[in-house]
Protein backbone atom coordinates (compact mmCIF):
# COMPACT_ATOMS: atom_id res chain seq x y z
CA UNK A 1 0.00 0.00 0.00
CA UNK A 2 2.77 2.45 1.02
CA UNK A 3 4.79 1.45 -2.00
CA UNK A 4 1.81 2.20 -4.23
CA UNK A 5 1.32 5.63 -2.65
CA UNK A 6 5.00 6.43 -3.08
CA UNK A 7 4.84 5.40 -6.73
CA UNK A 8 1.76 7.49 -7.46
CA UNK A 9 3.42 10.46 -5.71
CA UNK A 10 6.54 10.19 -7.83
CA UNK A 11 4.39 9.88 -10.97
CA UNK A 12 2.52 13.03 -9.94
CA UNK A 13 5.83 14.90 -9.45
CA UNK A 14 7.05 13.75 -12.87
CA UNK A 15 3.81 14.82 -14.55
CA UNK A 16 3.92 18.23 -12.85
CA UNK A 17 7.57 18.73 -13.79
CA UNK A 18 6.86 17.77 -17.41
CA UNK A 19 3.89 20.16 -17.47
CA UNK A 20 6.02 22.98 -16.02
CA UNK A 21 8.83 22.34 -18.51
CA UNK A 22 6.35 22.15 -21.41
CA UNK A 23 4.84 25.47 -20.35
CA UNK A 24 8.29 27.06 -20.16
CA UNK A 25 9.27 25.65 -23.56
CA UNK A 26 6.02 27.00 -25.09
CA UNK A 27 6.83 30.42 -23.62
CA UNK A 28 10.35 30.26 -25.03
CA UNK A 29 9.24 29.10 -28.48
CA UNK A 30 6.69 31.91 -28.73
CA UNK A 31 9.35 34.40 -27.67
CA UNK A 32 12.49 33.40 -29.60
CA UNK A 33 13.45 35.84 -32.31
CA UNK A 34 10.97 38.56 -31.37
CA UNK A 35 12.39 42.04 -31.11
CA UNK A 36 9.52 43.89 -29.51
CA UNK A 37 8.93 44.01 -25.76
CA UNK A 38 5.68 42.52 -24.47
CA UNK A 39 3.81 44.10 -21.52
CA UNK A 40 5.59 41.94 -18.89
CA UNK A 41 8.94 42.84 -20.48
CA UNK A 42 8.05 46.54 -20.25
CA UNK A 43 7.02 46.09 -16.64
CA UNK A 44 10.29 44.31 -15.85
CA UNK A 45 12.32 47.01 -17.62
CA UNK A 46 10.55 49.56 -15.44
CA UNK A 47 11.69 47.66 -12.32
CA UNK A 48 15.23 47.00 -13.53
CA UNK A 49 15.56 50.55 -14.91
CA UNK A 50 14.51 52.01 -11.56
CA UNK A 51 17.10 49.84 -9.80
CA UNK A 52 19.77 50.83 -12.33
CA UNK A 53 18.87 54.51 -11.91
CA UNK A 54 19.14 54.16 -8.13
CA UNK A 55 22.52 52.45 -8.34
CA UNK A 56 23.79 55.12 -10.79
CA UNK A 57 22.75 57.92 -8.39
CA UNK A 58 24.30 56.07 -5.42
CA UNK A 59 27.48 55.49 -7.40
CA UNK A 60 27.73 59.21 -8.28
CA UNK A 61 27.29 60.06 -4.60
CA UNK A 62 29.98 57.59 -3.53
CA UNK A 63 32.32 59.03 -6.17
CA UNK A 64 31.66 62.51 -4.79
CA UNK A 65 32.38 61.35 -1.24
CA UNK A 66 35.52 59.50 -2.35
CA UNK A 67 36.69 62.62 -4.20
CA UNK A 68 36.20 64.70 -1.09
CA UNK A 69 38.08 62.17 1.02
CA UNK A 70 41.02 62.10 -1.40
CA UNK A 71 41.16 65.89 -1.33
CA UNK A 72 41.30 65.77 2.46
CA UNK A 73 44.12 63.23 2.47
CA UNK A 74 46.13 65.34 0.04
CA UNK A 75 46.03 68.48 2.15
CA UNK A 76 46.53 66.82 5.54
CA UNK A 77 50.29 67.54 5.49
CA UNK A 78 49.79 71.28 5.38
CA UNK A 79 48.94 73.42 8.42
CA UNK A 80 45.39 73.62 9.65
CA UNK A 81 44.51 77.09 8.49
CA UNK A 82 46.00 76.66 5.03
CA UNK A 83 44.45 73.26 4.75
CA UNK A 84 41.01 74.66 5.41
CA UNK A 85 41.61 77.49 2.97
CA UNK A 86 42.98 75.23 0.28
CA UNK A 87 40.18 72.80 0.79
CA UNK A 88 37.69 75.59 0.31
CA UNK A 89 39.46 76.90 -2.77
CA UNK A 90 39.78 73.44 -4.20
CA UNK A 91 36.13 72.72 -3.67
CA UNK A 92 35.14 76.04 -5.20
CA UNK A 93 37.59 75.62 -8.06
CA UNK A 94 36.43 72.04 -8.73
CA UNK A 95 32.87 73.29 -8.66
CA UNK A 96 33.72 76.03 -11.18
CA UNK A 97 35.62 73.63 -13.40
CA UNK A 98 32.73 71.18 -13.35
CA UNK A 99 30.31 74.03 -14.03
CA UNK A 100 32.42 75.25 -16.95
CA UNK A 101 32.73 71.72 -18.34
CA UNK A 102 28.98 71.16 -17.97
CA UNK A 103 28.34 74.54 -19.54
CA UNK A 104 30.52 73.72 -22.53
CA UNK A 105 28.91 70.31 -22.92
CA UNK A 106 25.39 71.69 -22.64
CA UNK A 107 26.21 74.59 -24.98
CA UNK A 108 27.42 72.08 -27.55
CA UNK A 109 24.31 69.99 -27.04
CA UNK A 110 22.16 73.10 -27.37
CA UNK A 111 24.01 74.10 -30.52
CA UNK A 112 23.42 70.62 -31.92
CA UNK A 113 19.83 70.66 -30.75
CA UNK A 114 19.24 73.92 -32.61
CA UNK A 115 20.85 72.58 -35.77
CA UNK A 116 18.47 69.60 -35.85
CA UNK A 117 14.95 70.52 -37.00
CA UNK A 118 13.06 67.78 -35.08
CA UNK A 119 12.53 68.12 -31.31
CA UNK A 120 15.09 66.28 -29.22
CA UNK A 121 15.36 65.00 -25.67
CA UNK A 122 18.47 64.41 -23.56
CA UNK A 123 18.82 61.04 -21.83
CA UNK A 124 21.24 59.66 -19.27
CA UNK A 125 22.75 56.23 -19.72
CA UNK A 126 21.93 54.09 -16.68
CA UNK A 127 22.82 50.55 -17.71
CA UNK A 128 25.08 48.70 -20.14
CA UNK A 129 24.74 45.33 -21.84
CA UNK A 130 26.92 42.80 -19.98
CA UNK A 131 27.27 40.35 -22.89
CA UNK A 132 30.32 40.37 -25.18
CA UNK A 133 28.28 40.06 -28.40
CA UNK A 134 25.63 42.70 -28.13
CA UNK A 135 26.08 46.43 -27.65
CA UNK A 136 22.96 47.92 -26.11
CA UNK A 137 22.40 50.41 -23.29
CA UNK A 138 19.45 51.44 -21.11
CA UNK A 139 18.60 55.17 -20.84
CA UNK A 140 16.29 56.98 -18.44
CA UNK A 141 13.76 58.16 -21.04
CA UNK A 142 10.81 56.15 -22.26
CA UNK A 143 7.53 56.19 -24.14
CA UNK A 144 6.07 58.71 -21.64
CA UNK A 145 8.71 61.19 -22.85
CA UNK A 146 7.75 60.55 -26.48
CA UNK A 147 10.52 58.06 -27.22
CA UNK A 148 9.56 55.40 -29.79
CA UNK A 149 11.25 52.41 -31.40
CA UNK A 150 13.60 53.37 -34.25
CA UNK A 151 14.33 56.93 -33.13
CA UNK A 152 17.95 58.00 -33.79
CA UNK A 153 20.29 58.71 -30.88
CA UNK A 154 23.37 60.90 -30.99
CA UNK A 155 25.85 63.00 -29.03
CA UNK A 156 27.82 66.12 -29.89
CA UNK A 157 30.50 63.86 -31.45
CA UNK A 158 28.11 61.96 -33.71
CA UNK A 159 25.74 59.03 -34.15
CA UNK A 160 25.26 56.75 -31.13
CA UNK A 161 22.57 54.35 -32.35
CA UNK A 162 18.81 53.94 -32.40
CA UNK A 163 16.02 53.11 -29.98
CA UNK A 164 15.35 49.37 -29.89
CA UNK A 165 12.53 49.15 -27.34
CA UNK A 166 10.81 51.25 -24.72
CA UNK A 167 8.89 51.04 -21.47
CA UNK A 168 7.05 54.06 -20.01
CA UNK A 169 10.17 55.53 -18.34
CA UNK A 170 13.13 53.72 -19.90
CA UNK A 171 14.42 52.76 -23.33
CA UNK A 172 16.87 50.27 -24.75
CA UNK A 173 19.28 51.71 -27.33
CA UNK A 174 21.01 49.63 -29.99
CA UNK A 175 24.48 51.16 -30.32
CA UNK A 176 25.91 51.71 -33.77
CA UNK A 177 28.82 49.35 -33.03
CA UNK A 178 26.46 46.38 -32.44
CA UNK A 179 26.76 43.77 -35.21
CA UNK A 180 22.98 44.02 -35.77
CA UNK A 181 23.13 47.77 -36.51
CA UNK A 182 23.21 49.13 -40.05
CA UNK A 183 23.25 52.82 -41.05
CA UNK A 184 23.18 54.28 -44.54
CA UNK A 185 26.22 56.56 -44.89
CA UNK A 186 28.32 58.56 -47.37
CA UNK A 187 31.95 59.61 -47.55
CA UNK A 188 31.76 63.40 -47.18
CA UNK A 189 34.55 64.20 -49.67
CA UNK A 190 33.56 61.91 -52.55
CA UNK A 191 29.83 61.35 -51.74
CA UNK A 192 30.36 57.60 -52.14
CA UNK A 193 27.51 55.74 -50.49
CA UNK A 194 27.74 52.61 -48.32
CA UNK A 195 26.33 50.85 -45.28
CA UNK A 196 27.95 51.24 -41.87
CA UNK A 197 27.85 47.99 -39.89
CA UNK A 198 28.91 47.49 -36.28
CA UNK A 199 31.36 44.74 -35.49
CA UNK A 200 30.87 44.39 -31.76
CA UNK A 201 34.27 45.99 -31.15
CA UNK A 202 35.38 49.58 -31.20
CA UNK A 203 35.29 50.11 -34.99
CA UNK A 204 32.71 49.97 -37.77
CA UNK A 205 33.02 48.51 -41.22
CA UNK A 206 31.61 50.28 -44.27
CA UNK A 207 30.18 47.80 -46.78
CA UNK A 208 29.25 48.00 -50.47
CA UNK A 209 31.92 50.56 -51.42
CA UNK A 210 32.93 49.88 -55.05
CA UNK A 211 36.57 48.94 -55.60
CA UNK A 212 37.13 51.90 -57.90
CA UNK A 213 35.86 54.46 -55.38
CA UNK A 214 38.46 56.91 -54.16
CA UNK A 215 38.62 56.44 -50.37
CA UNK A 216 41.46 57.84 -48.34
CA UNK A 217 42.53 57.42 -44.75
CA UNK A 218 41.05 60.22 -42.62
CA UNK A 219 37.98 60.80 -44.85
CA UNK A 220 34.92 61.83 -42.84
CA UNK A 221 31.86 59.57 -42.94
CA UNK A 222 28.41 61.09 -42.39
CA UNK A 223 24.83 59.84 -42.46
CA UNK A 224 23.24 59.92 -45.92
CA UNK A 225 19.66 60.38 -44.73
CA UNK A 226 18.62 57.76 -47.28
CA UNK A 227 17.41 55.24 -44.72
CA UNK A 228 14.77 57.72 -43.54
CA UNK A 229 15.86 57.13 -39.98
CA UNK A 230 18.89 59.37 -39.40
CA UNK A 231 18.91 63.00 -40.57
CA UNK A 232 21.45 63.75 -43.29
CA UNK A 233 24.93 64.99 -42.37
CA UNK A 234 25.44 63.62 -38.85
CA UNK A 235 29.06 62.59 -38.26
CA UNK A 236 29.65 58.83 -37.94
CA UNK A 237 33.44 58.54 -37.99
CA UNK A 238 36.59 58.70 -40.08
CA UNK A 239 38.18 56.19 -42.45
CA UNK A 240 40.86 54.23 -40.61
CA UNK A 241 41.87 51.66 -43.18
CA UNK A 242 40.91 50.40 -46.63
CA UNK A 243 41.53 46.96 -48.08
CA UNK A 244 41.05 45.78 -51.67
CA UNK A 245 41.01 42.07 -52.37
CA UNK A 246 41.52 40.48 -55.80
CA UNK A 247 38.04 38.95 -55.81
CA UNK A 248 34.66 40.64 -55.39
CA UNK A 249 33.25 43.99 -56.44
CA UNK A 250 33.70 45.94 -53.21
CA UNK A 251 36.48 47.13 -50.97
CA UNK A 252 36.58 46.75 -47.19
CA UNK A 253 36.65 50.08 -45.36
CA UNK A 254 37.26 50.24 -41.63
CA UNK A 255 35.82 53.28 -39.85
CA UNK A 256 36.87 54.74 -36.53
CA UNK A 257 33.71 55.98 -34.72
CA UNK A 258 33.49 59.64 -33.83
CA UNK A 259 31.81 58.64 -30.54
CA UNK A 260 33.78 57.00 -27.74
CA UNK A 261 31.26 54.38 -26.63
CA UNK A 262 33.20 53.56 -23.46
CA UNK A 263 32.84 57.15 -22.24
CA UNK A 264 29.16 57.53 -23.08
CA UNK A 265 27.17 59.17 -20.27
CA UNK A 266 24.51 61.28 -21.96
CA UNK A 267 22.92 61.15 -25.37
CA UNK A 268 20.21 62.92 -27.33
CA UNK A 269 17.20 61.22 -28.88
CA UNK A 270 15.62 62.82 -31.94
CA UNK A 271 11.87 62.72 -31.41
CA UNK A 272 10.68 62.38 -34.95
CA UNK A 273 7.48 60.77 -36.13
CA UNK A 274 7.73 57.05 -36.83
CA UNK A 275 5.81 55.84 -39.84
CA UNK A 276 3.72 52.67 -39.72
CA UNK A 277 6.09 50.85 -42.09
CA UNK A 278 9.07 51.62 -39.85
CA UNK A 279 7.29 50.22 -36.82
CA UNK B 1 9.93 33.44 1.01
CA UNK B 2 12.65 31.39 -0.72
CA UNK B 3 11.22 32.28 -4.13
CA UNK B 4 10.97 35.98 -3.28
CA UNK B 5 14.47 36.02 -1.76
CA UNK B 6 16.06 34.59 -4.89
CA UNK B 7 13.94 36.72 -7.24
CA UNK B 8 15.26 39.82 -5.47
CA UNK B 9 18.81 38.41 -5.52
CA UNK B 10 18.53 37.83 -9.29
CA UNK B 11 17.34 41.37 -10.00
CA UNK B 12 20.02 42.78 -7.67
CA UNK B 13 22.82 40.85 -9.41
CA UNK B 14 21.56 41.87 -12.85
CA UNK B 15 21.47 45.52 -11.76
CA UNK B 16 25.02 45.31 -10.39
CA UNK B 17 26.21 43.66 -13.58
CA UNK B 18 24.77 46.35 -15.82
CA UNK B 19 25.81 49.34 -13.71
CA UNK B 20 28.70 49.03 -11.25
CA UNK B 21 30.67 46.08 -12.64
CA UNK B 22 31.29 48.03 -15.85
CA UNK B 23 33.48 50.38 -13.82
CA UNK B 24 35.99 47.58 -13.19
CA UNK B 25 39.05 47.68 -15.46
CA UNK B 26 38.78 45.40 -18.49
CA UNK B 27 41.79 43.21 -17.61
CA UNK B 28 40.15 42.19 -14.30
CA UNK B 29 37.01 41.24 -16.18
CA UNK B 30 33.42 41.68 -15.14
CA UNK B 31 32.14 38.52 -13.40
CA UNK B 32 28.84 37.17 -14.69
CA UNK B 33 27.14 36.96 -11.29
CA UNK B 34 23.74 36.10 -12.74
CA UNK B 35 25.25 33.02 -14.32
CA UNK B 36 26.67 31.99 -10.95
CA UNK B 37 23.18 32.21 -9.50
CA UNK B 38 21.88 30.04 -12.36
CA UNK B 39 24.41 27.31 -11.50
CA UNK B 40 23.42 27.51 -7.83
CA UNK B 41 19.74 27.17 -8.71
CA UNK B 42 20.45 24.24 -11.00
CA UNK B 43 22.29 22.40 -8.25
CA UNK B 44 20.14 23.24 -5.24
CA UNK B 45 16.54 23.73 -6.41
CA UNK B 46 14.04 21.06 -7.45
CA UNK B 47 13.13 20.70 -11.14
CA UNK B 48 9.85 22.63 -11.16
CA UNK B 49 10.98 25.65 -9.16
CA UNK B 50 14.50 25.60 -10.62
CA UNK B 51 13.29 25.56 -14.22
CA UNK B 52 10.98 28.47 -13.44
CA UNK B 53 13.88 30.40 -11.92
CA UNK B 54 16.21 29.63 -14.83
CA UNK B 55 13.54 30.90 -17.23
CA UNK B 56 12.97 34.01 -15.10
CA UNK B 57 16.70 34.85 -14.98
CA UNK B 58 17.00 34.43 -18.75
CA UNK B 59 13.85 36.45 -19.34
CA UNK B 60 15.29 39.34 -17.31
CA UNK B 61 18.68 39.04 -19.00
CA UNK B 62 16.86 39.45 -22.34
CA UNK B 63 15.55 42.86 -21.25
CA UNK B 64 18.97 44.41 -20.64
CA UNK B 65 21.05 42.38 -23.06
CA UNK B 66 20.92 41.50 -26.73
CA UNK B 67 18.61 42.25 -29.60
CA UNK B 68 16.49 39.11 -29.89
CA UNK B 69 14.10 38.08 -27.15
CA UNK B 70 14.01 34.45 -26.01
CA UNK B 71 17.70 33.62 -26.47
CA UNK B 72 18.67 33.86 -22.82
CA UNK B 73 15.61 31.98 -21.45
CA UNK B 74 16.25 29.19 -23.97
CA UNK B 75 19.98 28.92 -23.18
CA UNK B 76 19.44 29.15 -19.40
CA UNK B 77 16.61 26.57 -19.33
CA UNK B 78 18.56 24.13 -21.52
CA UNK B 79 21.63 24.56 -19.31
CA UNK B 80 19.50 24.02 -16.21
CA UNK B 81 18.16 20.76 -17.71
CA UNK B 82 21.69 19.63 -18.63
CA UNK B 83 23.06 20.28 -15.12
CA UNK B 84 20.08 18.52 -13.54
CA UNK B 85 20.72 15.51 -15.79
CA UNK B 86 24.43 15.50 -14.86
CA UNK B 87 23.54 15.75 -11.18
CA UNK B 88 21.26 12.72 -11.43
CA UNK B 89 23.42 10.49 -13.57
CA UNK B 90 26.96 11.35 -12.50
CA UNK B 91 28.49 11.39 -9.04
CA UNK B 92 29.09 15.14 -8.88
CA UNK B 93 31.20 16.14 -5.91
CA UNK B 94 30.68 19.87 -5.39
CA UNK B 95 33.93 20.39 -3.50
CA UNK B 96 35.98 19.09 -6.43
CA UNK B 97 33.86 19.55 -9.53
CA UNK B 98 32.18 22.90 -8.93
CA UNK B 99 34.79 25.24 -10.54
CA UNK B 100 35.14 23.02 -13.61
CA UNK B 101 31.36 22.54 -13.91
CA UNK B 102 30.79 26.31 -13.71
CA UNK B 103 33.48 27.15 -16.27
CA UNK B 104 32.30 24.51 -18.76
CA UNK B 105 28.66 25.50 -18.23
CA UNK B 106 29.56 29.11 -19.07
CA UNK B 107 31.24 27.95 -22.26
CA UNK B 108 28.18 25.87 -23.23
CA UNK B 109 25.69 28.68 -22.46
CA UNK B 110 27.80 31.24 -24.36
CA UNK B 111 28.00 28.87 -27.33
CA UNK B 112 24.21 28.40 -27.27
CA UNK B 113 23.61 32.17 -27.26
CA UNK B 114 26.22 32.67 -29.99
CA UNK B 115 24.71 29.97 -32.23
CA UNK B 116 21.17 31.24 -31.57
CA UNK B 117 22.09 34.85 -32.40
CA UNK B 118 23.87 33.74 -35.58
CA UNK B 119 20.86 31.67 -36.66
CA UNK B 120 18.46 34.57 -36.07
CA UNK B 121 20.65 37.16 -37.83
CA UNK B 122 23.22 35.45 -40.06
CA UNK B 123 24.06 38.78 -41.73
CA UNK B 124 25.33 40.20 -38.42
CA UNK B 125 28.40 37.88 -38.53
CA UNK B 126 29.06 37.82 -34.79
CA UNK B 127 32.67 37.19 -33.84
CA UNK B 128 33.45 34.62 -31.15
CA UNK B 129 35.36 36.48 -28.40
CA UNK B 130 37.81 33.82 -27.17
CA UNK B 131 39.58 36.23 -24.82
CA UNK B 132 36.40 37.31 -23.08
CA UNK B 133 34.98 33.80 -22.78
CA UNK B 134 38.23 32.35 -21.38
CA UNK B 135 38.64 35.21 -18.90
CA UNK B 136 35.03 34.80 -17.76
CA UNK B 137 35.51 31.03 -17.33
CA UNK B 138 38.57 31.61 -15.12
CA UNK B 139 36.82 34.32 -13.07
CA UNK B 140 33.73 32.15 -12.54
CA UNK B 141 35.86 29.15 -11.54
CA UNK B 142 37.60 31.32 -8.93
CA UNK B 143 34.55 33.04 -7.47
CA UNK B 144 32.12 30.11 -7.55
CA UNK B 145 32.96 28.85 -4.03
CA UNK B 146 32.66 32.24 -2.26
CA UNK B 147 29.62 32.95 -4.42
CA UNK B 148 27.94 29.72 -3.31
CA UNK B 149 28.72 30.61 0.32
CA UNK B 150 26.80 33.87 -0.11
CA UNK B 151 23.89 32.12 -1.87
CA UNK B 152 23.81 29.49 0.91
CA UNK B 153 23.52 32.31 3.41
CA UNK B 154 20.63 33.84 1.44
CA UNK B 155 19.02 30.38 1.24
CA UNK B 156 19.25 29.95 5.01
CA UNK B 157 17.96 33.46 5.57
CA UNK B 158 15.00 32.87 3.27
CA UNK B 159 14.07 29.49 4.74
CA UNK B 160 14.39 30.44 8.42
CA UNK B 161 10.98 31.57 9.69
CA UNK B 162 11.01 35.16 10.89
CA UNK B 163 10.02 35.73 14.51
CA UNK B 164 9.10 39.09 15.94
CA UNK B 165 11.01 39.85 19.14
CA UNK B 166 8.73 39.32 22.15
CA UNK B 167 8.54 42.94 23.33
CA UNK B 168 7.17 43.56 26.77
CA UNK B 169 7.25 39.91 27.64
CA UNK B 170 9.29 39.08 30.71
CA UNK B 171 12.13 36.65 30.18
CA UNK B 172 12.28 33.64 32.42
CA UNK B 173 14.64 33.92 35.39
CA UNK B 174 17.80 32.16 34.35
CA UNK B 175 19.13 32.14 37.93
CA UNK B 176 16.12 30.48 39.45
CA UNK B 177 16.90 27.13 41.14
Amino acid sequence: MRKREKRSRSIRIYVLSILALTFIMILIVTMVGRQEFSVPHKFALEAIGAAQGGVTVANDYVKLLAGKYIELVNVREENRRLREEIKQYKTVSAGYREAVATNVRLAKLLELKESIPAPTITAELIGRDPSPWFKTVIVNRGSNDGVRKGMPTLTVEGVVGQVLDTSPHYAKILLANDPNSAIDAIIQRTRTQGIIKGQGGMNYVMNYIPKKADIQKGDTVITSGMDGRFPKGLPIGTVKETARTSHGMFQQVEIEPSVDFSQLEFCMIILREITVTEQ
Amino acid sequence: MLTLGFLITGIFLLTMQTTLLHLLPGWIGQPDLLFLLLIYIALRFDIGRGAGFAFFLGWNADIVSGVFLGLHPLAFTLLFAAIKWLQRHLALDEAHHLPALTAISYFVASSAIYVGANLLAPEAELAWPWGHVMLQMVILAIIVVPGFTVFNWIYRLATTPFRWPALGKKQANRFKN
